[in-house]
């Protein structure tokens, strides 16, 4: 089974916000270049939905993790960047931490069965 | 700052709204554009869901959960009146007494005076000097010399206002007599508070002069209206302050009333004092005598260390005739509001201090009171915030609800207090400072922002603790049917804070007993006088030298038809009433070189000139000899009567009786005839003193007084027909004054009986809330117990055993916490050591007493529920499971 092609996979709950926090430490973005980059890193397995991305781009904004602007992207047309603020970035370390720990939690009872 | 790009971030959804979500939109086009270009046209969004998303995620859904919270709120209080009205009760009792407190204090400590000028600016003078020997005070005033030397040698430009504090006495307009607060001040005192005349004129530089009177009047704005029913002639018109007669040339600006909190109503130019003071033959503004208060507006701080330099320089080598100031008086300054000065406070301010700590304390009590009931409240509700958190309720929402409770509860209380305050700060302005000019009501914006401010934080505060005990909650222990609360620490924290309102309750009642103690002890300490029916009357004209001849033949003449007069029963004249002056004579004991002196007493005895029966109607009783009788007249041989003290000091294991003194060097011998009780000369708290006695006719004295002792209930006779005869007796009599020998000493009372009636009062308050919280806590306890008690009624046990077992814990709390409050009083005894009397704050007696007072009224609040329990039917206990 192990050769079957990974098809479009919904993302775990709550990992989509660590993912945009990540992407946007680049700089600022606009939504779609943030769903662009998730899709490319991840070779198109880890897809955001436009109904995901913008709430969670909303929550984030609410928190404070997060700033935006209009701004004219290359393409000459008014998109919104985003920007993400300090207590973003250690909102980030922070799920960064708890995430590693999480994922070699899983990767040793997935190895060890 | 990212926390704030939040909340930003959300007004900003909040105020574009619409515009908002069209923004949303805009970009999700923008993003749809672009993946059409990358041609995967399949991820399309939708654009009303993500819409609606946005809207729940800000405003409306936060609006929403509030709504929620205040109607859930709302229906639990409704469902236990009995807590939301002992909450709102308890809170608005201890909030209340702490705005009228606040609105008290706001007046003293933090309102500058009104009408004045940018108050900030101006500086009060103040003098440090060693008044004995390592003694050094700091007082709020100078001297007229000493003032007048500082204003010599100050710059120019520097303006010195002087002024001496409103004091009472009565303004007489025709025959109408006002009672009137009176100041004098210099031209200059208006000038430098930037206070203006709103008709008339204030004082001109011709009204500066200290040597020539200058009889003028300005009127406060608020006395012209209520004296004169803001009559526009009163410009020119003369009336009568005192002895003299004055022009009123101006009213003030409204609003000023002075610069201390005492109002004034009727200034007089400093010229025109002539109050007490000086030096034989020196006018009184050469010599000790009137106390100046000294304001001025410096412009920077290097200009008034100028002024306080040259000042000090200026006052050091004054000589001041009739006091010795010692060298190193040094001045210094202090903002306008004498509260905060450096100068000793009135007792009346102490005692207001103290009481600002008492009404903490009530607070504190309250608060653990409320604290209380909510830890009850949330152990009652243990199932259903079990249910609600198994429903899946967050722990913070949990909070948000209980702080909603609070915040309802605390609006509440704020009613309740805010009518509270009403009430006893109108008493409280009456009863500690009646004198005080108060510009606004007791409830102003600032102390309604204090009681609104306050009852939130403390019902937010206490219900920190109940919220921490709901989020802890234990779903399968508190859900399991049958299960009984096993909250150890949860009683444990409510017996704590029993504890800690019982303790302070205590020890608000041991002021409260030392307080009491200390008014018996001043009542009861004998002045030597019989103070019960006696009264004093006397004449007042404009000029009372002119009438003395008058005076001299017309008294004694009046206490002759005083006696036939019906309830009279002794009646007598005399130079000065006793307790309110005396005068001294040289005095020589033939045989001693200097006069034999009481170990810690006064110095040297004081002289009545009396007339036959003054002894009678003062009341003080003749010990040996005889009373002076009309035969001791010019002519006959001099005589004296001495007090027993006298007695003993001059003659030792004699018979003092035909003894010889000399009033004056080479006099004839004036022989002692008899001896009577000793008696105070000045106040009631002071040295031993020795007193001698003259007859009236063999001395130069005036008779000015009369005293009568009349019979029980005959005083408004008596008065009446005193006035008729003096009357008729004299010229053109001002007015005929009568006073009670009692309320001569009423004044000096003020402080205890102050303090005492302040912590009376609030030991009460404290008492009660105390009352109510061992009541709830026991009640609670028995509630949660009625299985155990159905039990041990069914093993046999009695109803004595029952309401012994509840009583016997709440008194043991109780008992606790009157020993812990015990030692709070000890510890925080000498604070109020110096407004006591005749009693130390570590007063066994008190002390006990306030534990035994806390221990019945613990026991009568626990008896109820106790009560209560002895009488569970066990059947129906036992059925209940």
């Amino acid at each position: 089974m192990s050769d079957t092609p990974v098809s479009r996979q919904d993302l775990p709950l709550g990992t989509l916000d660590m993912l945009i926090l990540r992407t946007l430490t680049l700089g600022s973005l606009h939504g779609y270049a943030i769903a662009q980059h998730i899709a490319k890193l991840s070779d198109g397995v880890l897809r955001v939905e436009q109904g995901s991305l913008y709430p969670a781009l909303e929550r984030l904004l609410n928190k404070g993790w997060v700033t935006a602007k209009w701004a004219e992207s290359p393409t000459k047309r008014q998109a919104r960047y985003c920007t993400i603020t300090r207590t973003g970035r250690k909102q980030l370390e922070l799920k960064e931490s708890t995430y590693a720990q999480v994922s070699l939690a899983i990767a040793r009872v997935m190895g060890k069965a | 700052m990212s926390r704030l790009d939040g909340v930003l971030h959300r007004l900003r959804v909040l105020v574009r709204g619409e515009r908002y979500a069209d923004e949303v939109a805009r970009e999700l086009r923008f993003h749809r554009d672009l993946d059409e270009l990358a041609a995967m046209g399949d991820s399309l969004g939708n654009e009303t869901y993500y819409r609606e998303e946005v809207r729940r995620m800000t405003l409306t859904t936060w609006l929403d959960r509030i709504r929620q919270d205040v109607s859930y709120a709302f229906r639990g209080l409704r469902r236990s009146p009995g807590f939301t009205a002992a909450v709102v009760l308890t809170l608005g009792l201890g909030v209340g007494v702490n705005g009228a407190m606040f609105s008290l204090l706001s007046r003293l400590f933090m309102l500058p005076p009104s009408g004045v000028e940018r108050p900030n600016e101006l500086r009060r003078v103040y003098a440090t000097f060693d008044n004995e020997p390592g003694q050094r005070i700091t007082i709020a005033t100078l001297q007229y010399p000493q003032y007048a030397a500082m204003r010599d040698a100050v710059d120019s430009s520097i303006v010195l206002g002087i002024f001496i504090g409103a004091d009472s006495t009565a303004m007489r307009d025709g025959n109408a007599r006002v009672p009137t607060m009176v100041d004098y001040v210099n031209p200059d005192y208006f000038r430098v508070l930037g206070v203006r005349a709103s008709r008339g004129r204030l004082f001109t530089a011709d009204e500066n002069h200290i040597e020539s009177p200058t009889p003028v009047a300005v009127l406060s704005d608020a006395y012209w209206r209520k004296a004169f029913g803001a009559d526009l002639t009163v410009i020119g018109r003369k009336v009568r302050i005192d002895r003299q007669v004055v022009t009123i040339v101006g009213i003030a600006a409204p609003d000023f009333t002075g610069v201390d909190v005492n109002a004034t109503d009727l200034w007089l130019p400093a010229n025109t004092y002539a109050g007490g003071g000086g030096y034989n033959d020196m006018p009184w503004y050469r010599a000790f005598g009137a106390s100046f208060h000294v304001v001025f507006r410096p412009r920077t701080a290097a200009d008034e260390q100028r002024v306080l330099i040259a000042g000090t320089n200026a006052v050091r080598p004054v000589n001041v005739k009739g006091w010795v100031y010692d060298s190193t008086i040094t001045l210094t300054t202090g903002p306008i509001l004498s509260a905060l000065g450096p100068g000793k406070q009135s007792s009346d301010m102490i005692v207001a201090n103290r009481i600002v700590g008492v009404v903490v304390f009530v607070l504190i009590i309250a608060a653990a009171n409320i604290m209380n009931l909510l830890l009850l409240r949330t152990a009652q509700r243990r199932r259903e915030i079990a249910v609600r958190r198994a429903l899946g309720v967050s722990r913070g929402r949990l909070f948000e609800q209980i702080a909603t409770e609070a915040v309802i509860l605390a609006i509440g209380g704020s009613v309740v207090a805010l009518a509270f305050a009403f009430w006893t700060g109108t008493a409280l302005r009456r009863l500690i400072l009646p004198r005080v000019h108060w510009p606004g009501g007791v409830i102003d914006g600032r102390t309604t922002t204090f009681v609104v401010a306050t009852s939130i934080v403390v019902a937010l505060a206490t219900a920190v603790l109940p919220s921490l005990e709901a989020g802890r909650t234990d779903l399968t222990d508190s859900l399991t049917s049958g299960s009984r609360p096993t909250g150890r620490r949860t009683s444990g924290s409510r017996t704590t804070l029993l504890v800690v309102q019982t303790a302070l309750c205590v020890v608000l009642l041991v002021g409260a007993g030392l307080f009491l103690r200390s008014v018996q002890n001043v009542t009861s300490i004998d002045l030597g006088f019989d103070f019960e029916d006696r009264l004093f009357f006397s004449a007042a004209f404009d000029d009372a030298s002119a009438h003395a001849t008058e005076l001299g033949s017309a008294i004694p003449e009046a206490v002759q038809r005083l006696r036939q007069v019906d309830g009279v029963i002794a009646a007598a004249y005399m130079d000065y009433a006793p307790i309110v002056g005396y005068s001294v004579r040289p005095v020589i004991l033939p045989g001693h070189d200097k006069l034999p002196q009481l170990a810690d007493g006064e110095r040297g005895p004081t002289v009545g000139s009396v007339s036959p029966s003054y002894f009678a109607a003062v009341g003080v009783p003749l010990l040996m000899g005889r009373d002076f009788t009309t035969a001791d007249s010019r002519e006959a041989a001099s005589v004296a009567i001495v007090s027993q003290r006298l007695a003993k000091l001059y003659w030792p294991n004699e018979n003092p009786l035909g003894k010889c003194v000399q009033l004056g060097r080479d006099a004839p011998c004036t022989r002692i005839v008899g001896v009577v009780g000793d008696t105070h000369r000045m106040s009631i708290i002071e040295k031993p003193a020795t007193q001698m006695y003259l007859p009236i006719a063999q001395t130069t004295s005036a008779p000015r007084q009369i005293a009568v002792h009349v019979r029980p209930g005959r005083e408004v006779a008596v008065t009446r027909a005193a006035d008729e005869i003096l009357r008729s007796l004299v010229t053109d009599p001002v007015l005929i004054q009568a006073r009670r020998f009692a309320d001569v000493t009423r004044r000096e009372l003020r402080p205890w009986r102050l303090g005492a009636t302040l912590f009376t009062a609030l030991g009460i308050l404290a008492l009660a809330v105390a009352a109510v919280g061992i009541y709830s806590v026991v009640a609670y306890g028995v509630s949660q117990r009625t299985h155990e008690m159905g039990v041990r009624i069914a093993l046999g046990a009695r109803r004595a055993d029952i309401v012994d077992l509840v009583l016997s814990e709440a008194v043991r709390v109780a008992a606790f916490g009157a020993a812990l409050g015990i030692v709070v009083s000890l510890a925080m005894g000498r604070l109020i050591a110096s407004l006591l009397f005749g009693i130390t704050p570590a007063n066994p007696v008190v002390l006990a007493a306030a534990g035994l007072i806390l221990g019945v009224v613990a026991a009568i609040a626990a008896l109820i529920p106790a009560w209560r329990a002895s009488s569970v039917n066990p059947v129906n206990a036992l059925r209940a499971e």
